[in-house]
């Protein structure tokens, strides 16, 4: 698989990222204070001694915002899920209630700038797992993107100084037995370039 | 066969009206007339007296009339009918009830002041006949006449000297008293429940006896408990439980509380211990921490601190200039009290939406502001939201600080330390400064920090903020209009700090509040937009709000649109409605419509059913993005001292059943009593009063002392408990630390002669415990006599004599013993006026003895000695009460001395 990589001249980029937040209140009443995304970026210089200066021709992916589910908090004993669509339209479902403290829901962002228009190709970790700062996790389903699901692919701009943005949303699950706190976690999203 | 006619019919029933309406007519005029003969005046009713005619005063009746005023409780004063059907009225009566200056002179024909203001003197003299107001003079034949030492004035003149129209209804001898400035009194009145509401706001609570704290080593007192179990379908079942204990250790409170889930393993983050000190009087120190502390700080914090925190902001509330809004979530139609430093100031409803708003004043030191949130039938929940104040504000010339730190539970057991100042350099400026560390910032763990908080006007407040390394922010807050609210929030993070995680290099925040009333209709619309601006593009949000009540309707629209620079936006609208109707039902409808998708996301429905002590619930949630439902139906229901929670949801994918218990015991209640409470009793505390009737009048509660039933006690902010059998009155979920008014009332005592000896009493409340406080109640006596005038040997009963009544002090000398007046003081304890008849009647006096009078500055101007002069009495200590009758006075006029008389003239 690697080598077919090389063979199609495909530069892979892997990315870990953190994280989410509960805030503890008292027992039975949960408040997730939002995902948000810290990228470790390791942008590799590409060889570029010859003259004159070739446009870059590797893929260049800047983590912009993290995704953000907000605040919320439990009205039942059941539990439910909190969406982030790509959009950044916050639904709620079953015993969850969105609260609109501050930080704001939002979607994560990542700028790609790719000067030689090609296919880019995506993968990331269909579920991760967020800890909280009193003790227990939640899981998270990561996805989909604004280019769609898990091995989407799409074209990007040929212009050098075009900043093509990425949106991506997810599905925070709650169960009804959450502790209250602040969560937060990584995941990881591979751009490939084709 | 009969020919109807329409016409003919409608006159004749029109006729036989009229004649009913005639017939009615002439009854009222009858009995116009009978009135008219039994009483000579019954034409003046009703008519404002002011046209009179200006003749002598021969003959009278006195009457006793009801003065009624706008905003001030009815009062009787003395008046005086003339033949000359004038209405005369007591000048130092009236004026004296109105707090309005009046010094009579020796001989009692004249009385003198100010009305309005101190440079607006006026006097009204018999002698002259004139009435002076500042510079106006006002001569008056007759309007001026002196009855029994006092000097009364014709009605009519109070309008056109002082402006004080009095309009007379004879019928109802009822004077409805109308002034063309503010009465004093009414000015009184006002200032008053001003300094009362800024007192309540204030934490400042005037009261009759101020009760401090008890402090204790080590007391046990209250323990909250919950426990839960949540069962999956072919699937799992968990289970949680929460024991709590609060205790006052060291003088000072200690909580300790464990959560355990079997769905993860235990750690010590799920263990809470926190011990608490406060004393408002202490200067250096006011409040300390110990354990779990939870702080206001820069750095984003992702663990409990263990460790301490001292200051010298005292735990009361003092009332800035100015107000702050506060705006959240809750459940739909729930109501939410708000709580400054652990005391009530407000509370709002929430709408259909769970949205809520305060308008709170900005007060004075570090706040905590704390909110309760309570279900519409009563139902407390017992989450309690603490959220820390933006920014401090400082009285001119005071000095805070605080130094706090500890060591995070994190995996790296990162260090934390804050020391803070805040100092108000005048009313409208407060500067502060001071310095975070946390040693898990990789490149800058110190974080040297300023603010500044001006407040130019009322209705504007600047806050601005630099930390070091990290970020600089203004914030500020303009109210306009009325309550309408514009925020401006700017924040410049430093690129590369790893304080924060998650906030945008820089932030743009412009928020609005309108609120608007139309009819029945209230609510607000609020507008927000937030820019984050990053390297590549700004992202934007934006939030318009609707929120509206009309009657039992409330509803919530909200639409968020969100893009990134000029790409297209993506938007989003809730629509969430509530209609509470009759038997308790309340039906939510709501819905969120996506417009990218250009469908609706999720669609719900939801009644609730409201019982005593408990609610159904049932709701059906269709999610149409992903294809799935939920339905829930929960049962919750208050049992005495425990609340008791049972669910089953559906959803595509599982069925769940839930079933939860919590609640509190607190124990020490007196008598062996526990009182249990569905809601936590960690931090609080309560009140034992113990009600007794106070024989020997020493103000301790004696063994040979009976408790006395109290059926009513005031108390803010909490609620009363009332045992028949061992009559102590119990007052639980107090919060400690804080000062409470509990009031009493005499009227609330079972028998008429009780009083209870201080009615108001100040108390601190201590932690986790029961405070017992002895209320003495005295038995008072009550005396009753007659006074008499003698007119040539005949002796009449006469009205209108004030009798006073002294403590008698006891003068030792030669090994005699004599009673005399209190000269120490030379005030009476009481004093009543005798009624028409000459009857005199005072309940009220405590236990012991007594000198009865008549009061000599009205034998003086009346010319006339009393006899006897005084009377000794002895109220005697009984159950029921002592009573003395019997009590004559005589008052015989004085000759006149031929060649004194003559002299004068």
């Amino acid at each position: 698989m690697l080598k077919a990589w090389h063979d199609y001249r495909t530069r892979r980029k892997q990315f870990n990222f953190n994280q989410i937040v509960m805030n503890v209140k008292e027992f039975q009443s949960w408040f997730i204070k939002g995902l948000h995304i810290t990228i470790l970026i390791c942008i590799c210089g590409y060889a570029a001694s010859a003259q004159p200066v070739l446009p870059q021709r590797t893929i260049t992916i800047t983590p912009m915002q993290g995704i953000h589910f907000g605040t919320f908090c439990l009205t039942g004993s059941a539990g439910g899920s909190v969406t982030v669509g790509w959009d950044g339209a916050r639904t709620c479902s079953g015993s969850v209630a969105a609260l609109s403290l501050a930080p704001a829901a939002h979607e994560a962002i990542f700028a790609i700038k790719l000067c030689e228009g090609r296919q880019v190709s995506i993968t990331f970790d269909a579920t991760t797992t967020l800890t909280g700062s009193n003790g227990g996790s939640l899981t998270l389903d990561m996805g989909p993107t604004e280019k769609g699901g898990n091995g989407a692919s799409f074209s990007t701009n040929s212009d050098c100084n075009f900043i093509t943005p990425l949106r991506m949303g997810g599905t925070l699950h709650i169960p009804g037995t959450a502790i209250p706190g602040t969560y937060s976690g990584t995941f990881a999203i591979t751009f490939n370039q084709e | 066969m009969t020919t109807h006619n329409p016409h003919r019919r409608r006159t004749t029933g029109s006729s036989l009206y009229g004649r009913g309406l005639c017939h009615r007519w002439m009854t009222g005029v009858i009995f116009f007339l009978i009135m008219g003969a039994l009483s000579p005046v019954s034409t003046r009713a009703q008519a404002t007296i002011g046209d009179v005619v200006d003749a002598p005063l021969a003959a009278y009746d006195e009457i006793p009339v009801r003065v009624m005023i706008d905003g001030y409780k009815m009062f009787y004063i003395d008046a005086i009918y003339g033949s000359n059907k004038q209405l005369f009225i007591n000048v130092e009566d009236l004026f004296n009830t109105l707090d309005i200056q009046c010094i009579v002179a020796k001989d009692g024909n004249s009385v003198s002041g100010f009305i309005e203001k101190e440079s607006q003197t006026y006097s009204v003299d018999l002698t002259t006949n004139e009435i002076k107001i500042g510079a106006k003079v006002i001569r008056t034949k007759n309007g001026l006449s002196k009855e029994l030492g006092s000097l009364y004035m014709e009605s009519s003149l109070f309008a056109e000297a002082f402006g004080i129209t009095l309009t007379f209804n004879f019928r109802a001898l009822t004077i409805m008293l109308k002034s063309n400035f503010e009465l004093p009194i009414l000015k009184q009145l006002r200032i008053e429940k001003l300094r009362t509401n800024v007192s309540k706001v204030k934490g400042e609570i005037v009261a009759d006896t101020t009760v401090r704290r008890d402090y204790h080593i080590l007391k046990m007192g209250n323990m909250d408990y919950a426990a839960g179990s949540y069962q999956t379908l072919n699937g799992p079942s968990n289970h949680q439980l929460s024991l709590g204990v609060g205790t006052e250790l060291l003088y000072g409170e200690a909580n300790v509380a464990i959560n355990y889930y079997t769905q993860y393993k235990f750690d010590n983050r799920q263990l809470f211990y926190l011990w608490r000190w406060v004393d408002n009087d202490k200067t250096l120190i006011r409040q300390a921490q110990l354990g779990k502390i939870s702080n206001q700080t820069i750095s984003f914090i992702n663990a409990p601190i263990v460790g301490g925190a001292i200051r010298n902001t005292p735990t009361t509330v003092r009332k800035a200039s100015g107000y702050q809004t506060i705006t959240d979530h809750t459940e739909p139609n729930w109501s939410v009290e708000l709580y400054i430093n652990n005391v009530l100031v407000d509370y709002a409803k929430a709408d259909a939406s769970g949205l809520y708003q305060f308008k709170v004043p900005i007060v004075y030191g570090y706040t905590t502001i704390k909110l309760k949130f309570y279900g519409p039938l009563g139902e407390e929940r017992t989450e309690e939201r603490t959220m820390n104040v933006p920014y401090t504000f400082m009285p001119a010339g005071e000095f805070e600080y605080g130094l706090s730190g500890g060591v995070l539970q994190d995996t790296l057991s990162s260090r934390y330390g804050r020391a803070e100042f805040n100092y108000g350099v005048v009313r409208t400026l407060t500067i502060g400064g001071g310095a975070e560390y946390l040693s898990s910032i990789p490149h800058s763990p110190y974080i040297p920090f300023a603010t500044l908080t001006f407040q130019p006007f009322s209705k504007m407040t600047i806050n601005g903020e630099y930390d070091h390394g990290v970020k600089a922010r203004g914030v500020m807050n303009y109210y306009f209009r009325k309550d309408a609210l514009l925020t401006l929030d700017y924040a410049k993070f430093v690129e590369g700090q790893e304080a924060t995680r998650f906030n945008a290099p820089e932030e743009r925040k412009v928020k609005m509040s309108i609120p608007f009333a139309a009819r029945k209709t209230t609510g607000f619309l609020r507008l927000d937009y937030t820019q984050l601006v990053y390297s590549s593009f700004n992202y934007n949000q934006g939030t318009m709000m609707l929120s509206a009540y009309y009657r039992q309707f409330s509803a919530n629209a909200a639409t968020q649109i969100n893009w990134i620079g000029k790409m297209q936006p993506y938007a989003l609208s809730d629509l969430a409605l509530s209609w509470r109707f009759k038997k308790g039902f309340t039906l939510r409808p709501s819905g969120q419509y996506n417009f990218t998708d250009g469908q609706l996301t999720t669609v719900k429905i939801a009644l609730e059913k409201y019982v005593p002590r408990g609610n159904f619930a049932l709701s059906y949630e269709k999610n149409i993005l992903y294809n799935d439902h939920f339905i829930n139906f929960n049962f919750r229901y208050d049992l005495k001292g425990a609340r008791t929670n049972f669910s089953v949801s559906q959803s595509r994918a599982m069925t769940m059943t839930a079933e939860s218990v919590q609640g509190s015991l607190a124990f020490g209640g007196g008598n062996g009593y526990v009182y249990s409470s569905s809601n936590s009793s960690a931090s609080k505390g309560g009140l034992l009063l113990y009600p007794f009737l106070d024989l020997n009048n020493n103000g301790k509660f004696d063994k040979e002392e009976p408790m006395v039933k109290v059926s009513s006690v005031s108390i803010m902010g909490g609620r009363v408990i009332y045992n028949e059998k061992d009559l102590i009155v119990r007052i639980p979920d107090l919060n400690a630390f804080t000062n409470y008014l509990v009031e009493f009332q005499d009227n609330d005592l079972e028998n008429i002669s009780w009083r209870f000896k201080k009615k108001t009493y100040r108390v601190l409340i201590d932690p986790n415990q029961f405070k017992r406080l002895d209320i003495p109640v005295i038995a008072v006596g009550e005396v009753s006599g007659m006074v008499y005038l003698n007119k040539d040997n005949i002796l009449k009963g006469q009205r209108r004599i004030l009798v006073k009544f002294y403590k008698k002090s006891i003068r030792k000398e030669g090994g005699q013993t004599f009673a005399e007046l209190d000269i120490s003081t030379n005030k009476p304890v009481a004093e009543t006026l005798s009624e028409s008849d000459g009857y005199f009647y005072y309940m009220g006096l405590a236990p012991g003895e007594y000198i009865v009078r008549v009061d000599s500055e009205q034998l003086k101007n009346l010319n006339m000695t009393a006899s006897p002069e005084t009377v000794t009495i002895k109220i005697n200590q009984t159950t029921e009460g002592d009573i003395v009758s019997g009590l004559d006075f005589v008052l015989n006029p004085i000759p006149e001395k031929v060649g004194e008389h003559e002299g004068g003239q």
